[in-house]
C-alpha cells in the first residue's frame, strides 16, 4: 500500500513538474530578462519601448513570444527572422530560457487586446 | 562644388518629402483589414506551423512596430510564409493605415 502511495505521489509530482516546464518559469524568466537587459529596448515595464519601432511585450501571448524568439534563432532558415539586434540577443538562450522568458513577459500586466 | 551641394540638398529634401508623405490613417484601414481579422481578430486563434501558437495580439501594439514588422515580412527578413504573402500584397500606405488602425485599439474597444 505504501508502495502504491509512493508511486501515486511520484506520478502527481511528475505531472506538476512537467506542466511547470511546459509553461516556463516566471521567476527564472525575470532573472534572464534582467541578465540580458531586455528592458533597455523594450522598457522597464515591457510596455513602453525605447523606440516606437520596438514591440510592447507585456502580456503578449506566451506561445507567440516563444515562437518569435525561436524564429530569431532560426535566422535565415525557414520560418526564421533576421534582425540586427534580436539575432544577437537570442544566441545565448537555451530552449528552456526561451520558455522562461516568454512565461515572464506574458505574466506582466499589458495593455494589448484582440478585437476585430 | 555649389552644384553638387545644391544637388545634395535637393536629394535630401526629396527624401524628407517622401518619408513625410506616408501617414497612417486608421479610418482608411477599414477596407484593408479583412486579411487581418481572420486570425488577429479572433481571441485564441492559433497558427499551426512551424509551431502551434496563438497569433500575436496586435490591438494596442505600437504603430511603428507593426509597420516595421510588416515591412520585414515584405522584404523577407521575416520568413513566415502566410505573413510574407499578406505583407507583399500591401503598399507602404496600406501598411501605415493598418498599423494606425490596430495601434488605436484598447482593451475597451476599437474606435468607430
Amino acid at each position: 500500500m505504501n508502495h502504491l502511495k509512493a508511486v501515486v505521489v511520484a506520478l502527481v509530482c511528475g505531472a506538476i513538474s512537467m506542466t511547470a516546464q511546459a509553461a516556463g518559469n516566471v521567476a527564472n524568466g525575470k532573472a534572464l530578462a534582467d541578465k540580458y537587459n531586455c528592458f533597455t529596448c523594450h522598457g522597464k515595464d515591457y510596455n513602453t519601448p525605447l523606440d516606437p519601432s520596438y514591440p510592447k511585450l507585456a502580456g503578449q501571448h506566451r506561445d507567440y513570444l516563444e515562437h518569435a524568439l525561436v524564429a530569431y534563432k532560426r535566422g535565415d532558415g525557414a520560418y526564421g527572422r533576421n534582425n540586427a539586434i534580436m539575432t544577437g540577443q537570442v544566441k545565448p538562450l537555451s530552449n528552456k530560457d526561451i520558455k522562461d522568458l516568454a512565461a515572464y513577459l506574458h505574466s506582466l500586466p499589458g495593455t494589448m487586446a484582440v478585437h476585430r | 562644388m555649389k552644384k553638387i551641394t545644391a544637388l545634395l540638398v535637393l536629394v535630401s529634401v526629396t527624401q524628407v518629402g517622401t518619408a513625410a508623405e506616408i501617414v497612417g490613417n486608421a479610418q482608411a484601414a477599414k477596407a484593408k483589414i479583412e486579411m487581418c481579422i481572420g486570425c488577429h481578430g479572433i481571441p485564441g486563434y492559433k497558427a499551426t506551423f512551424p509551431e502551434v501558437y496563438q497569433v500575436p495580439m496586435i490591438g494596442g501594439q505600437g504603430a511603428k512596430y507593426i509597420e516595421a514588422a510588416l515591412q520585414a515580412y515584405k522584404k523577407g527578413d521575416r520568413k513566415h510564409p502566410s505573413m510574407r504573402g499578406i505583407a507583399a500584397s500591401l503598399s507602404d500606405q496600406d501598411i501605415a493605415d493598418v498599423a494606425a488602425f490596430y495601434a488605436q485599439q484598447t482593451r475597451a474597444g476599437s474606435a468607430k
